[in-house]
């Protein structure tokens, strides 16, 4: 745990003179961000969080804060996903807030056929439209609104760094 | 002075009539105007039209023609008079036509509804019957509608089946289920526009977008666009992933209509006017026949302040000629659980004698994402809402434990639970609802059959996002909900709002 101070400053490889509580990075990112590779966003490295960023054409906000950092990008229509990354460098939750829906496949990476598939299942057991709710010992999705205003998030139990609520990621 | 200017003004238009071959000047367009300029009767009723054409030098007028049910008599180059069957069964449309004598290529067109006598012009049954899946499925808590699909060319049929959703905005219909030619927009470059909805659960639809009268009841919106459901002959992009619901099946509806806040699917987000803002969202793409597709942008016309006209999906009851401020959907009270119930979705708010707000009703204005605050629990959810397209009540509650097999449904049951709603604007509106929540496995397991469960809920996220409480079908028995579109007004209150 570092200490108590909540958010800190962000990215040591800028100048001193910038350490802000949150920096801007959108046009950096995008310029270093290559044409996509294998996507792999929900457990995977904080590398992946720029390839989401290049694929959704966002810019991207970064703020460090206790035992976790939280990478924030704001996709086209303004839908803002963000991307909460252990001190060993994994995405270990993911959450999105917007009017579109952001695309799931990209940002759960691996995960993406658990979410499928169990969807799926979920739909099959009784037709019509409603909030999904996944709950696995290992993965958990969840996801709801209505047309024009969505929000939900996904987080790996497993990975959570020790000392954070999921319940309460910033 | 100004009769002499007049004359001289007349006398130029003359002469730039006699040089033209058509007989209208160049930079003089003519125009035809109708009054009125669409209209609804029952069987055996009467419209008097007049005609107005602008920059008509010749003085020659309109001649007319009528295509669908009803007479046209009295025709003159000023006016004519529509009248109606004496009776018709179901509610058709006729359309009047009137076109320019001194240039046949500009005309005006008046559709005109015609419905069966006795009923109510803005009224619509539903009913929660369980759905076009019966007996192998049944879709619970669902409410359906049929609707009146109509070509421009003036070709109806009449579409069962479709879900009643006021969590969304606009008209999709299954492709397979649509029988009338209806025409998708194209960009004149070999393009067809495509829309996509991404739903929370890894579905989607997907389809062209096409022009479309449509009748519901007694109302008709012209020249709407829909969604046509259905898979191209090429992939779909990637930004609309998932399962594409072109099916009844998939579906389990014939369609879906959006008849909530707003006007469109999209709105200005999706405008031309926000090209500047970055890249078109992922709703409306232009697609080669090759498949090849690119997100776009798409008007949403005077109401986005564009002077291209609307060609977004848009809500039909915001393209009605009257009753067109909002809905109210009205169903009767259920206890726990009822095979089928039988409502009415009423359109307009305040604007006739049958859709007034009762003075016991409370009114909540909504934020600019179209929610309100529910309090449950010891918790503001701040992202709340009604939404007749969710087939239960869907909130946080850490007390109730989801079913074992499906954890989007809740398998504890509970009684005396009461939530408070609050109008997010001024914070002082609210409203008490109690409700129960039903065991989902065993009340549906011990009513396979049945079509109707007040008592049916599951979990939301609630997390350092908003939370969120959506008021789904259940709330609805036993209430009349009225919802008040995004841009129109109801009195002197202007929408968004709900009241109950």
């Amino acid at each position: 745990m570092k200490s108590n101070s909540g958010i800190s400053e962000s990215q040591t490889s800028l100048p001193s003179t910038l350490f802000l509580k949150t920096v801007w990075m959108g046009i950096a990112l995008l310029m270093l961000a290559l044409p996509i590779p294998a996507l792999a966003a929900l457990g995977g490295d904080v590398t992946s969080v720029q390839e989401d960023q290049a694929q959704m054409k966002g810019s991207l906000k970064t703020t460090e804060a206790e035992a976790y950092t939280t990478h924030e990008i704001t996709a086209a229509g303004k839908t803002i996903v963000k991307e909460y990354v252990s001190p060993e460098g994994k995405v270990f939750a993911i959450s999105w807030s917007g009017p579109f829906i952001p695309n799931m496949q990209q940002l759960l990476g691996t995960y993406s056929n658990r979410f499928v598939q169990a969807a799926k299942l979920q739909r099959e057991s009784q037709p019509g439209h409603r909030p999904v709710n996944i709950k696995q010992p290992d993965f958990v999705f969840q996801n709801g609104g209505h047309m024009r205003s969505y929000f939900g998030r996904a987080y790996l139990p497993a990975m959570v760094p020790q000392g954070v609520n999921v319940d309460a990621l910033q | 002075m100004r009769s002499f200017l007049v004359l001289t003004l007349i006398g130029a238009l003359g002469f730039l009539v006699g040089c033209g071959s058509s007989g209208t000047p160049a930079g003089v367009v003519l125009s035809v105007q109708l009054t009125p300029s669409s209209a609804s009767v029952n069987a055996g009723g009467v419209v008097n039209i007049t005609a107005s054409v602008a920059n008509d030098s010749s003085g020659k007028g309109v001649s007319w023609s009528l295509s669908g049910v009803g007479t046209l008599t009295s025709q003159t180059t000023t006016g004519a008079t529509y009248t109606a069957p004496a009776t018709v069964t179901t509610t058709s449309v006729a359309t009047v036509v009137a076109t320019s004598i001194a240039s046949p290529t500009v005309n005006a067109s008046l559709p005109i509804t015609v419905s069966p006598a006795g009923t109510t012009a803005n009224v619509v049954p539903i009913s929660v019957n369980g759905g076009p899946l019966l007996p192998t499925t049944i879709y619970t808590n669902a409410a359906f509608v049929s609707v009146q699909v109509c070509a421009t060319s003036g070709a109806c049929q009449t579409i069962p089946d479709i879900l009643v959703d006021t969590g969304s905005f606009g008209l999709r219909l299954l492709a397979s289920e649509v029988t009338v030619p209806l025409t998708p927009i194209t960009d004149g470059s070999g393009n067809t526009l495509y829309d996509c909805v991404q739903f929370v659960d890894n579905s989607f639809l997907w389809g062209t977008v096409a022009p479309a009268n449509i009748i519901v009841g007694g109302e008709t919106a012209t020249a709407t666009s829909v969604q046509l459901i259905a898979n191209p002959s090429f992939s779909i992009p990637s930004g609309c992933s998932g399962t594409n619901e072109d099916t009844q099946t998939l579906l389990g509806a014939n369609g879906i209509l959006g008849v909530g806040p707003e006007p469109f699917d999209c709105g200005l987000a999706c405008d031309p006017s926000q090209q500047g803002q970055g890249n078109a969202p992922t709703v409306y793409y232009l697609c080669s026949s090759g498949g090849s597709c690119n997100t776009t942008f798409v008007s949403c016309g005077t109401i986005c302040q564009d002077a291209n006209p609307n060609q977004q999906v848009t809500n039909p009851v915001f393209n009605f000629p009257v009753d067109n401020n909002g809905t109210i959907l009205t169903l009767p009270q259920v206890n726990d659980v009822a095979a089928t119930v039988t409502g009415t979705l009423t359109f307009g708010i305040g604007t006739e004698s049958n859709n007034t707000i009762p003075t016991t009703a409370t009114l909540f204005t909504l934020d600019s994402s179209d929610n309100f605050i529910t309090n449950f629990g010891g918790q503001s959810l701040t992202a709340s809402f009604i939404d007749s397209g969710s087939n239960g009540l869907f909130f946080p509650d850490s007390s109730l434990s989801t079913c074992p097999d499906n954890a989007s449904w809740y398998c504890t049951p509970a009684t005396s639970l009461s939530a408070t709603n609050v109008d997010p604007n001024n914070g002082s509106t609210t409203n008490t609802v109690t409700f129960s929540v039903d065991d989902f496995d065993t009340v549906t397991q011990a009513n396979p059959t049945a079509a109707a469960f007040s008592n049916l809920a599951g979990p939301m996220p609630c997390t350092s996002s908003p939370c969120t409480f959506d008021w789904g079908l259940p709330f609805f028995y036993g209430r009349s909900v009225f919802t008040a579109i995004d841009g129109t007004t109801v009195g002197t209150t202007p929408g968004p709002f709900w009241a109950y």
